[in-house]
């Protein structure tokens, strides 16, 4: 279809205490323009890792990893990439409209253009609050628009929902298929819930132990919207929490 | 209702302290020399607004103090911004600053009467002296302690040198300057009544000095309250200036 990032080969390691420890091992990923891809592994495998690199955080040598065809590290002029932290990272002494425009290009820095996301995340009315005035949640959707006005190839969401509590969970989870619904960057997530990736993915990637390798991949083919209370929902819940269990037993 | 509670309970601690001092004074078993009755202080306050020696010597002293704070500030400020971004600024100058922030600024006082005479100069440059240092400290540190998950946000984001400098970093650092900015306000007093008890004539510092000659006890006390009412109120403006300043900060 519509190849926008290839990941070929990847394999990272890190030096701990002048050991290597291995973290990604041959990574291979294609992922469409458009495509909400989860990723799912245990704690520590090195999911953060693999954000990182493409958030040009993190350094690779082995691999390759391209967007539209062109390869990552040497294409350092803009945020190709823009990573959603799990704590929002919102600058507390700037407003919810100061944040989402900072570091923007004049022309980018409109009022109207800023109106557009604002409203796009439902923050309409809170423009003017600083980050510690508002909810968890709301700070997460000005962090998502902070990101989206940049207009990333592609959004990288580390565990954006984690800090929240479950019933603000899936408002999120709703709220970014709102979002979806108007602007269509490509977005790659990663979580620890099962039932938040078959929700929102059009594919969902189970990673082994560290070293992180691709271990299984699943497409969800349900329709949306999805009930979280359908029978298919529940029959793919059910094989990705058995990957897992298998994972656990060896 | 908690609000007049917690405004009543500073106030305890003071009224203590003045209803001993009423009773040990007039217990007879101490001369007026060492503790001068209440009323004598009083005395005191209404000759020195009368004669206008009081605003004379708050004048004289409070313009030195500005003019020995804001060179000290701003120094403190240009070299704590630069120490805190650049690495090589910082260790160039760190070890110089560390050794001479040993040296109390008090004990700078003969040489600079040598260097520059007994006029404001000298005191002029105490009191920036004893400024300095708290609010380079602070600022350096203001700096540094900017938590580095907004630098990794900076850093994907691709937000420019110059906007993390002047939205991240700058920003981040101010509720630390402003404690530089307190202490060193207290600092600034201290110095300069220091300065003028050593040579001066007019200001706060010279008048305890010249009433302790005197044997003034009683104007002693009121120019020791005066000296604590004016850093009490430099310091509340100080934090006024705070809270519209760091309006962001959490309460
Ligand atoms: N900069 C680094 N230097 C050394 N080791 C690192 C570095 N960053 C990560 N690691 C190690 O790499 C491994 C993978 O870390 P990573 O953060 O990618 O895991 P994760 O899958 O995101 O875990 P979690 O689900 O808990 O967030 C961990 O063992 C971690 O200690
Ligand atoms: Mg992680």
């Amino acid at each position: 279809m519509n190849e926008q990032l290839r990941i070929e080969h990847l394999s990272k390691s890190f030096l701990v205490n002048n050991e290597k420890l291995d973290v990604l091992d041959d990574i291979n990923l294609n992922i469409d323009k458009g495509e909400f891809i989860s990723i799912i592994g245990h704690s520590g495998c090195g999911k953060s890792t693999l954000l990182k690199i493409l958030a040009g955080l993190t350094g690779y040598t082995v691999g390759s990893v391209k967007i539209d065809g062109k390869e990552l590290r040497d294409s350092a002029d803009s945020a190709k990439c823009c990573m959603i932290f799990q704590d929002h990272r919102l600058l507390p002494w700037k407003t919810v409209r100061q944040n989402i425009a900072f570091g923007l290009y004049e022309d980018d820095k409109s009022e109207e253009n800023i109106n557009s996301y604002i409203e796009m995340v439902n923050l309409k009315g809170f423009e003017n609050a600083y980050p510690h005035q508002i909810s968890g949640g709301m700070a997460q959707r000005t962090a998502i628009a902070r990101a989206l006005v940049r207009k990333p190839e592609i959004l990288l969401l580390d565990e954006p929902f984690g800090a929240l509590d479950a019933l603000t969970r899936i408002e999120m989870q709703k709220e970014v298929l709102n979002i979806r619904s108007y602007n269509h960057t490509t977005m790659i997530l990663v979580t620890h819930d099962i039932d938040e990736a078959i929700y929102l993915s059009d594919r969902i990637i189970v990673t082994s132990n560290r070293p992180a390798a691709i271990k299984k991949e699943f497409k969800v083919e349900l329709s949306r919207p999805r009930m979280r209370t359908d029978s298919d929902f529940m029959r793919l819940k059910s094989k990705i929490f058995r990957e897992f269990f298998d994972t656990y037993s060896k | 209702m908690k609000l007049i509670y917690n405004n009543a309970i500073k106030f305890i601690v003071p009224v203590i302290l003045v209803v001993i001092w009423v009773i040990l004074s007039g217990s007879g078993k101490f001369s007026p020399l060492v503790m001068p009755p209440v009323s004598s202080i009083w005395k005191e306050l209404v000759n020195s607004i009368t004669s206008g020696m009081m605003f004379t010597d708050l004048f004289v002293s409070i313009l030195i103090v500005l003019r020995g704070y804001i060179i000290g500030v701003l120094l403190g400020l240009v070299f704590g911004v630069l120490m805190g971004i650049f690495t090589k600024v910082n260790n160039l100058f760190s070890g110089t600053i560390n050794a001479f922030r040993q040296i109390p600024p008090l004990a700078w006082i003969p040489l600079l009467i040598l260097w520059v005479g007994i006029g404001d100069a000298s005191k002029v440059i105490l009191i920036a002296l004893g400024v300095f240092y708290p609010v380079l400290l602070n600022t350096i540190s203001g700096i540094s302690e900017v938590s580095t998950s907004y630098l990794e946000f900076a850093r994907n984001y691709k937000i420019k040198k110059k906007d993390i400098l002047l939205h991240i970093l700058l920003p981040g650092a101010v509720p630390s300057v402003f404690v530089g900015l307190r202490l060193g306000a207290g600092q600034a007093w201290m110095a300069v009544v220091a300065a003028e008890m050593i040579a001066a004539t007019a200001g706060v510092g010279y008048r305890i000095n010249a009433a302790r000659n005197l044997m003034q006890t009683g104007q002693v006390i009121l120019y020791m309250i005066l000296i604590g009412v004016v850093g009490g109120l430099m310091d509340y403006f100080l934090r006024k200036i705070e809270k519209r300043v760091v309006r962001w900060r959490q309460d």
